[in-house]
């Protein structure tokens, strides 16, 4: 591990009893016994620093590339993606050792430029894209990235060329692989998800918690996609270079995907699990879409108008029906959060209005309309 | 009924460190555990997004329902409802609000805000709708924008709400000719609109304004920060064109610019606001940034130049993550 190990516990203690002072399970005296207790030096700053924090490094590494690029005066590209990924390695480990960055937006940057220059330094030259050993290579990488800087997201990527491998590996075996490899990656994915709750009930690793717990989310996720009637149709279709619509036993893939929803939704609500409950209802949107994709059923406003009023009453029913406490779920703010986010609604509601008020006045064909438009009506600039 | 032994509490080696540094005892800990466990799941934000999201999608397929129909009977029916909807959304609104203050007023139902909403996002829609099929106001076709806009901040202070300022400022700006709305702020500037970019200015200018506006004559003090945040946006975005389209004024532009970020660094400082910090640290880098690319293109652009900048951009980039880094620690 790159850092002081005591450091990570410490803040993963200092996480986990923030989490508990929201929920009102300790007081703020207790919080803040915690905290010092439990200090560290770490830097891991708020959200939009981190995104500041990123974009300013991303910047200066294009033209640091460029620095190498001109070294080797544009020719030998793999050999210079090597350069830049060790120089990226180098400046991580250096910015961690003297500045303790962690979870800081330019230590995530330079893990990925240095899985992308590395990666593109194996497919250039040594294997192909399409090659299973490539992604074995690139599994190794990030899960040794997510190992030693304890980053989650480098965990995902670990994931996700490993299901890439477990797909081309399928491929690889002949026809019926092709067949069987969406229930061996939904197998492949169960087993991962069943481990990886163990692995937490039983607390063996506390500080990779958090980069447990996405990854848990993420199987559950993979489990859902692998059955998805669009993934695989759109997975067959790009291998074969075909455009079809529909797949052998087809019913079998529309069924697994409307129900794994389903059964998520009822476990989370038997278990009394927010993060499973989002999943299914994530699923389930996704669901919806597929089968929109290819079974239109009515035009576009329709569809729109409709879900919006069903959405509404929704909301506005279940608010009322959970205005006490039922079967453990409530709607009341009862740890009094704020909303933070309101301008970004507003933004949002403006954004999604605006087009709409533009069509309204394209449909007057009479007059040319153009420049600013905005949820308050288009409008000209021609004034 | 609710069963509690389906809830596991997985904190053992929280609870463990806890005891061994004696921060609480084996008593509390159980009671914390206990909380925990009976402690109902809150799904307020998700059911209210939920609320908004509905919204959203029935005032976009209703005003996309009156553009595909406007040429078709049916298309009346369609515009009664949505008068109608509008109409009755603000009768709710206006026989539930609490009565006006300049302070932030807390309304006593939830619901409130998003019915006040709903109304606000139909009420352009109708109007942009008279003007097309019944010219109401002539053929001033801006003057819509206009009408609107006033219309929303009239609502936006009366109701207290954010939100709908937010839409009353992209009114505000549609009339000026600028669209602000995220993903098209960028399509407002190209290189032969210099006219718009001075209105995008001296527009972000006028927020920062009713800003300092807003907190001088303490009138909905929690206004201020939507005026803020939107107008410096908009003003250093709009720097960020201007340095390139004014020929040799755009140095001037360029100072000036650098020198407001370093202003805003400066007040973010002493308010200990890391999100002005940092937006202010990315104009600022930019502006570097530009400044460099902008006196190396001066010179004849040779390998020996691009060597220069790859050389400077990356310690530039450097040095301000260190900056963030130092000011960060210092002020945490």
């Amino acid at each position: 591990m790159a850092y002081i190990k005591q450091d990570i516990i410490n803040y993963t203690m200092q996480d986990t009893a923030k989490e508990l002072m929201e929920k009102k399970a300790i007081n703020k005296d207790q919080y803040n016994n915690i905290v010092t207790s439990f200090s560290h030096d770490l830097y891991c700053p708020t959200l939009f620093l981190r995104f500041v924090a990123g974009i300013i490094t991303t910047v200066g590494c294009l033209f640091a590339s460029g620095f190498v690029g001109l070294l080797f005066a544009f020719t030998n590209f793999r050999f210079m993606a090597f350069v830049c990924g060790v120089l990226s390695i180098i400046t991580l480990e250096l910015m961690i050792k003297h500045n303790k960055i962690f979870n800081a937006g330019t230590d995530n940057v330079l893990q990925l430029i240095a899985v992308g220059c590395f990666s593109t330094f194996f497919i250039l030259d040594i294997l192909s894209a399409n090659n299973a050993f490539t992604y074995a290579l690139l599994m190794l990488f990030c899960a040794a990235c997510s190992y030693r800087y304890v980053d989650a997201f480098m965990a995902l990527l670990a994931n996700l060329s490993a299901v890439m491998f477990v797909v081309l590996a399928c491929f690889a075996s002949g026809s019926n692989g092709k067949l069987i490899a969406p229930f061996v990656i939904f197998l492949f994915a169960a087993a991962e998800y069943y481990t990886l709750k163990n692995i937490l009930a039983k607390e063996t690793i506390f500080i990779y918690k958090k980069t447990l717990k996405s990854l848990s989310t993420f199987s559950l996720i993979l489990m859902y996609a692998s059955l998805n009637y669009y993934v695989v149709c759109e997975l067959n279709n790009s291998i074969n270079n075909t455009n079809n619509t529909s797949i052998p036993m087809g019913w079998i893939f529309w069924i697994t995907t409307f129900t794994i929803p389903v059964i998520y939704i009822v476990r989370s609500i038997i278990m009394k699990n927010k993060s499973l409950l989002l999943t299914g209802i994530f699923c389930l949107v996704t669901s919806i879409a597929s089968f929109r994709y290819y079974h239109s059923i009515m035009p576009p406003e329709w569809a729109l108008f409709i879900t919006g009023i069903l959405l509404i009453a929704v909301g506005y029913s279940l608010i009322q029906l959970l205005e006490q406490t039922r079967n453990g779920f409530t709607s009341q703010n009862i740890f009094q959060q704020t909303n933070k986010n309101t301008l970004l609604e507003s933004m949002i509601a403006a954004q999604a209005t605006a087009s709409a008020n533009q069509s309204i006045n394209k449909a007057n064909s009479g007059v040319h309309f153009g420049g600013g438009s905005s949820g308050g009506g288009g409008a000209t600039d021609s004034f | 009924m609710f069963c509690p032994h389906f809830k596991r509490i997985k904190m053992n080696v929280f609870f463990k460190l806890l005891s061994e540094h004696q921060i609480i005892d084996q008593e509390e800990q159980e009671r914390i555990k206990q909380t925990l466990i009976n402690q109902p799941v809150v799904l307020h934000f998700e059911l209210l997004s939920c609320l908004y999201i509905g919204i959203l999608m029935f005032v976009g397929g209703l005003s996309m329902l009156v553009y595909k129909n406007i040429d078709h009977i049916g298309h009346l029916a369609i515009i009664l409802a949505l008068m109608l909807s509008c109409v009755v959304a603000y009768i709710y609104s206006i026989r539930n609000v609490m009565p006006y203050s300049n302070n932030q007023v807390q309304q006593k139902n939830i619901f409130f805000d998003y019915v006040v909403l709903l109304a606000c996002l139909l009420l352009p829609v109708v109007l942009t709708y008279l003007q097309v099929q019944y010219h109401i106001v002539g053929y001033h076709v801006s003057l819509i924008s206009l009408i609107s806009s006033l219309a929303l901040f009239f609502c936006a202070y009366y109701f207290d709400h954010i939100g709908v300022l937010g839409l009353a400022i992209t009114a505000l700006a549609s009339w000026f000719g600028l669209s602000i709305t995220p993903l098209q702020l960028l399509q407002n500037f190209n290189y032969d609109s210099n006219q718009l970019t001075l209105v995008a200015i001296f527009f972000g200018l006028l927020l920062y304004g009713l800003n300092v506006l807003t907190i001088h004559k303490n009138i909905k003090k929690h206004f201020s920060e939507t005026y803020k945040n939107i107008g410096i946006h908009l003003f250093f975005i709009a720097g960020c064109f201007a340095i390139w389209d004014f020929g040799n004024w755009s140095y001037l532009f360029m100072i000036i610019l650098l020198l407001l970020s370093y202003g805003l660094l400066k007040e973010a400082m002493t308010n200990r606001s890391f999100y002005y910090f940092a937006a202010a640290l990315i104009y600022g880098y930019f502006y570097a940034v530009s400044l460099i690319i902008k006196l190396s293109l001066l010179a004849n652009f040779n390998e020996f130049v691009i060597l220069v900048l790859s050389l400077i951009i990356p310690v530039i980039a450097g040095s301000f993550i260190y900056l963030l880094i130092k000011y960060y620690k210092l002020y945490k």
